[in-house]
């Protein structure tokens, strides 16, 4: 890949996220995703262009003709369009858990760990969410909250998150509620938290603080990411399954559990989404094979939901 | 049960491995990093209950299925009743539908329960069997299936008696001369006692099957014997005794017996059962006439009637000389005209004494007083035209046969002439024989004795038969009369030499040749004997009086009838169908136990994918 804009022909949001990733870092992997998903939009679901003129941009696959500001071509023979200041209070924070139970792929050879979807993931939001001239800020946390980057929508934002991205590293347990109790602390005003998690994780007590934050005015999106190794088991052997955050093992056999397994992930998943969607939070399902435009998709809708 | 391959028992041991497996596989599994072991422990803990049953329920199908391979190995063998099939058998079913099985019992026909046995087992005869279909005429026919359930569907309750042993020994007989290894004999019978003679073992070694029907038989009741009393009617009345037979009445019961003489219906009486009634009837006018003795109708009716037959004459005029008959004979004489069955007289009177008659003229001819004289009276003899001659004297006891003069059989001869005929000359009109020799002769109206009537040769004098084998000399024999014989249907019959003829009932003449043995007619009824034109005698066909007891053998005393035979004895159509072909043939398993095997590790793979597991 010479150049993001390079890659857009292909719709880098719709390939496979294990190959997208292998193309670059985080910084142009997002770059690509997000210039094909909003290539991809046949209506905007935001309004970037709405309210006061900013700049010029050379013009995108995908950018709607309308922007197109006709005199600068006719001066220039090249497409621009006009870009507008949009007004906004949005304040958005990305919660990503950073924990070790995250660090693990069913297959390294053909999919990520649920930590590099996650970062990816993160920071094509962060990007679509940047240009729209939304503050946004990241926490990550494991155990502890492990960095914490306040929302802002200056420029150069987007780069102090992609390294911040990049840096995260897998840590110890999760202690989801710790980290969520300094989200509240990190945004004063009402905002968009995105909180990207196995969920793997004290249900009652993350239920509670994502609830909270709700109960403050935000509006809490909630990625659960599983590995598709995790949503079905596809081994045959016994072994003794070894949790890595606490080591605590379980033999079984897979040919044995498969089909309740497979139930019983379907429970947890319902159960998620049911205790979430009651409380008003939206939550959304994510195979880590599933490419990044239909995740990104889930997002920006609920970005266009707060206007 | 036995194995062909019992050394391929020791693959049992095989289906240890399964409980082996099933623990080493339990030992030290490898460590896999799995983040939702949470969700592990949770599925587990709810699906654990499931999985040990799926885990006990696997580990018993592969055990099954190791052993069932085992003993598919081991070629196992069973009785043929567990197999699809029975080996080649010579099968040989012997339907007993003589007289008795017309029988009503418990409301069915015994002949209906028998024939739809014997249906049941030709249809389950293989091609490969060899199958015979013995019937109440006792001759074994052999065919194919379809041809002798045809024959067995054919067949119907006759007038006959089937002696069981001898069927059964027929029946082993051909069994053993098939060639086959297995074979089986079927006898579907009304079991009755009287059907069977002495215990006999020629069918040791093979599987005898009898069938009985499981009702008790009916108490049956018939008129097992009727004769004209005497055989030879005076002119004016007879008497007809009839013998009742059958299971006795209840206390104090009768039954009431008609007698009936030319379609005209005669005397009736109450009899009990096991007496004998004598039934006065007028007599006809002189010649040959057939009646009959009936009973009420009851569960039997073949047996509720039967024939008889009288001749009509005037009686003989006879003449004699004390001196050369001796005392006895003259005494009987006397008798005789005195009772109104002879009279004295000369001329055309029968003659008995040492010689013959005049040309012609009837004659009883005894052995001379003086043996001196015995040239005497054989020239006379050859010159009278008599073929017969006195020859040289015998001393000898010797026993009376005469089916033809039954008065005078058993009795005692120790002093005779033996009665030859000249080299070339047939020697026919044997009456009676002693030793094997003729001993009472008849050539045309001559009669030749082989003993004087005295105590000191025969002791016919001092029997009670000797008055009426006296009336038989001088009323029929004499008078070339043949007599009358008895038969049961189909039975050998031998026929007087002068019979040509014999008239059935409805008047159909049987013409008569050579041959002096016949089968007697199947119905029954009486058949005058005819030689030329003239009727000689009569033949009074009737059922043999042992068909009409229809008590049962038990099954002990059925097993002791075939000593060394493998009888089973079945008295319903489920016991009799559990033991068809059982001792015929043996079945593999093999095939069904591989089968057997193929399912179970069906079902273990089913079990084993999961397709049985339980969804929380």
């Amino acid at each position: 890949m010479a150049s993001a804009t390079g890659l857009t022909r292909e719709r880098l949001d719709l390939l496979d996220p294990h190959e997208v990733s292998a193309l670059g870092g985080i910084e142009l992997v997002a770059e690509g995703v997000v210039e094909g998903f909003l290539a991809g939009l046949h209506r905007s679901p935001y309004r970037g262009f709405s309210v006061e003129f900013a700049e010029h941009r050379p013009y995108q696959p995908g950018d709607e003709l309308r922007y197109l500001d006709w005199k600068v071509v006719g001066r220039r023979d090249r497409l621009y369009v006009k870009q507008y200041e949009e007004e906004t209070n949005l304040r958005a924070t990305l919660v990503l858990d950073v924990s070790r139970s995250m660090a693990w792929s069913g297959d390294p050879e053909r999919r990520l760990t649920k930590l590099d979807y996650a970062t990816r993931l993160a920071a094509a939001i962060a990007l679509v969410l940047l240009r729209q001239r939304d503050a946004t800020g990241l926490i990550g946390f494991d155990d502890e909250v492990r960095c914490a980057i306040a929302p802002r929508a200056r420029p150069g934002q987007w780069h102090l998150l992609a390294r911040a991205l990049a840096d995260l590293a897998p840590g110890g347990g999760t202690a989801a509620e710790t980290a969520l109790a300094r989200v509240t602390g990190l945004l004063r005003r009402r905002g968009l938290v995105v909180f990207i998690s196995d969920l793997l994780v004290d249900r009652d007590l993350v239920l509670l603080a994502l609830r909270y934050l709700r109960h403050r005015g935000h509006q809490v999106l909630v990625f659960h990411l599983m590995d598709p190794g995790e949503i079905e088991l596809d081994a045959a052997a016994q072994a003794r399954y070894v949790d890595p955050e606490t080591r605590e093992g379980v033999v079984v056999s897979p040919r044995d559990l498969r089909r309740a397994y497979r139930a019983t992930v379907d429970g947890v998943v319902t159960a998620w989404r049911r205790a979430l969607m009651s409380g008003g939070i939206a939550y959304h399902h994510v195979s880590t094979d599933t490419p990044f435009g239909h995740a990104l998709r889930r997002a920006a809708e609920r970005r266009a939901r707060l206007g | 049960m036995v194995f062909l391959q019992p050394l391929a028992l020791l693959l049992l041991g095989a289906a240890l491995v399964p409980p082996l497996l099933h623990l080493f596989e339990r030992h030290r599994p490898p460590d896999v990093v799995f983040p939702a072991v949470r969700y592990l422990r949770e599925t587990e803990r709810e699906a654990q209950r499931t999985i040990r049953l799926q885990h006990l329920l696997l580990l018993l199908l592969r055990v099954a299925a190791v052993a069932l391979l085992a003993l598919a190995a081991a070629r196992p063998v069973v009785p043929a009743r567990f197999g699809a099939g029975h080996e080649p058998t010579a099968l040989v079913v012997i339907l007993d539908h003589s007289l008795s099985s017309g029988a009503v019992s418990g409301g069915v026909r015994v002949f209906d329960d028998l024939e739809a046995r014997a249906a049941e087992t030709l249809r389950a005869a293989q091609p490969s069997d060899a199958l015979w279909l013995i019937g109440a005429d006792g001759v074994a026919r052999r065919g194919s299936r379809e041809e002798l359930l045809q024959a067995a569907a054919a067949a119907r309750p006759e007038p006959v008696r089937l002696d069981l042993s001898a069927a059964v020994a027929t029946a082993a007989r051909l069994v053993r001369a098939s060639g086959y290894a297995r074979g089986e004999i079927h006898l579907l019978t009304d079991a009755q006692r009287t059907a069977f003679d002495a215990p006999d073992s020629a069918a040791a070694g093979l599987p005898l099957v009898i069938y009985e029907p499981a009702a008790d038989p009916p108490a049956n009741r018939a008129v097992v014997s009727a004769r004209a009393s005497p055989a030879t009617w005076l002119a004016g009345s007879g008497t007809v005794a009839a013998a009742i037979g059958g299971a006795p009445e209840p206390a104090g019961g009768r039954v009431a017996v008609t007698v009936t003489l030319r379609g005209r219906e005669g005397a009736r009486a109450l009899v009990a059962p096991r007496d004998v009634a004598l039934l006065p009837v007028t007599a006809p006018a002189a010649g040959w006439s057939a009646g009959e003795v009936s009973l009420e109708p009851d569960e039997l009716r073949a047996d509720d009637s039967r024939p008889f037959a009288v001749r009509v004459v005037a009686p003989a005029a006879v003449s004699f000389d004390s001196a050369e008959t001796g005392p006895f004979l003259a005494v009987a004489l006397g008798s005789l005209v005195r009772a109104g069955q002879a009279r004295p007289g000369s001329a055309g009177a029968v003659r008995l004494g040492d010689g013959p008659a005049a040309p012609g003229g009837p004659a009883v001819v005894l052995p001379p007083r003086d043996p001196v004289q015995l040239g005497n009276v054989n020239r006379a003899l050859a010159a009278a035209g008599v073929p017969w001659r006195f020859g040289p004297r015998v001393e000898r006891e010797d026993t009376l046969a005469a089916p033809l003069v039954p008065d005078i059989s058993g009795a005692r001869v120790t002093r005779r002439y033996r009665l030859d005929v000249p080299s070339g000359v047939e020697p026919a009109g044997v009456l009676a024989r002693a030793g094997g020799d003729p001993w009472l002769v008849r050539a045309g109206r001559t009669v030749l004795v082989g003993s004087r009537l005295v105590p000191e040769e025969t002791s016919l004098p001092l029997a009670s038969g000797f008055v009426p084998f006296v009336g038989d000399l001088v009323n029929r024999f004499a008078r070339g009369e043949e007599g009358i014989l008895e038969a049961a249907p189909g039975t050998a019959v031998a026929l007087p030499d002068a019979v040509t003829g014999l008239a059935a009932p409805g008047g159909a003449v049987r013409r008569i040749g050579a041959e002096r043995r016949i089968a007697a007619p199947q119905a029954p009824g009486v058949y005058f004997l005819l030689a030329s034109a003239d009727t000689v005698g009569a033949l009074v066909v009737a059922p043999d009086p042992r068909e009409s007891d229809l008590r049962r053998a038990t099954a002990g005393e059925l097993a002791g009838l075939f000593p060394g035979a493998r009888v089973s004895v079945a008295a319903s159509e489920r016991g009799y169908a559990a033991v068809r072909f059982r001792g015929a043939g043996r079945s593999e398993l093999t095939g069904w136990l591989l089968v057997a095997a193929l399912l179970v590790l069906a079902l273990e793979s089913v079990v084993a994918s999961g397709a049985l597991e339980r969804s929380p």
